[in-house]
């Protein structure tokens, strides 16, 4: 099961994604979050908070996002893990590629806005 | 189009002559291993996290090595992990190979040639034919790893094996070769099913150690 609200902070786009994101999940996850990509907004943040869990696939999803996102000269980072997600963007080196913050405002801050 | 255990086998190749560049035999099994493993993971036959393996479809991809790959991990009930599919493909890499350099011939890509070393010998070598396919797969890793662009999930997994193979130094000019190894270090673990290998490979290597450590005597 996978839900995902998006919400603009700034001139960013916060994706929220709430669920698992696997093998079955991971098409669903890279439709819903491509609007926003196609709308031409390519700044965004993911915020985990919600996120229980991550396998491979919905790992490779990020990836493709995160290069469509710098191909348009915009960026994505993350932020707001619980402790399980962490480790899976922490051991596999997307957190240190991307960024893992601690909350929405301090992952907008990558983008060199004041927060709202 | 190549899968990315063809293009593991042809990263392999030596440019000139068509030998294979040595590595070890256990360090090149893992790698293969993985790779098929990998491929299997982008045609969503099975999927991973850091403690298990799925399978989450056995229909057949229709390519002949990934199909009996896939129909080794799901019938075998140990290939819970990672790790495990590793170590049962791994042991079958002699056939991985051959079947992988085979087909390549067979779609004009490599040649092989038979040869004797000082008249007793024998050699086998596989030339590159036509190497479109293999430089444009040079030059999109030169790019991900001297202009930083970043790795969709095919590359993210050829990188991760070029790391484990310590391939690098033979896509990058040797100028390049620490920005590039610094880059690889940074995106070598994007890609779960290559950390799994890499550790199967430092397992191996222990035992082969302490094995070498006992035949001297210690």
């Amino acid at each position: 099961m996978l839900t995902v609200k998006s919400r603009q902070h700034g001139t960013a786009t916060v994706i929220e994604p709430s669920g698992r994101i696997d093998s079955t999940t991971a098409k669903e996850f890279e439709q819903l979050i491509a609007p926003p990509l196609v709308a031409g907004s390519h700044r965004l943040v993911v915020d985990l908070s919600g996120l229980e869990y991550i396998s491979s696939a919905g790992l490779r999803v990020f990836l493709t996002a995160a290069k469509q996102c710098k191909s348009a000269g915009g960026a994505l980072t993350l932020c707001s893990a619980s402790d399980g997600v962490r480790e899976v963007f922490e051991i596999s080196g997307f957190s240190s590629l991307f960024g893992l913050h601690d909350s929405v405002e301090a992952a907008v801050k990558v983008f060199g806005e004041a927060t709202a | 189009m190549l899968t990315l255990a063809d293009e593991f086998v042809l990263l392999n190749l030596k440019d000139e002559g068509g030998a294979f560049i040595s590595l070890p035999r256990h360090v090149f099994a893992a790698c293969l291993a993985g790779a098929v493993l990998m491929d299997l993971a982008l045609r969503d036959r099975i999927d991973s996290d850091l403690d298990h393996l799925f399978v989450v479809s056995r229909q057949p991809t229709g390519h002949p090595v990934l199909d009996d790959a896939l129909h080794q991990i799901a019938a075998n009930t140990d290939a819970k992990t990672t790790a495990a599919a590793v170590r049962i493909l791994a042991a079958r890499d002699h056939d991985m190979k051959e079947l992988i350099l085979a087909r390549l011939c067979q779609e004009g890509i490599l040649t092989r040639r038979d040869g004797k070393a000082l008249w007793v010998f024998p050699t086998r070598r596989y030339p590159i034919r036509d190497g479109r396919d293999i430089v444009e797969v040079k030059l999109r890793l030169m790019g991900i790893l001297l202009r930083r662009d970043l790795p969709d999930g095919h590359d993210a997994c050829l990188l991760s094996l070029v790391s484990i193979g310590n391939l690098a130094r033979f896509l990058v000019p040797p100028a390049d070769l620490v920005r590039a190894q610094h880059r690889l270090d940074q995106l070598s673990r994007l890609e779960l099913i290559g950390m799994r290998v890499r550790e199967y490979i430092a397992a191996v290597q222990t035992d082969i150690d302490f094995a070498q450590m006992r035949g001297l005597g210690f």
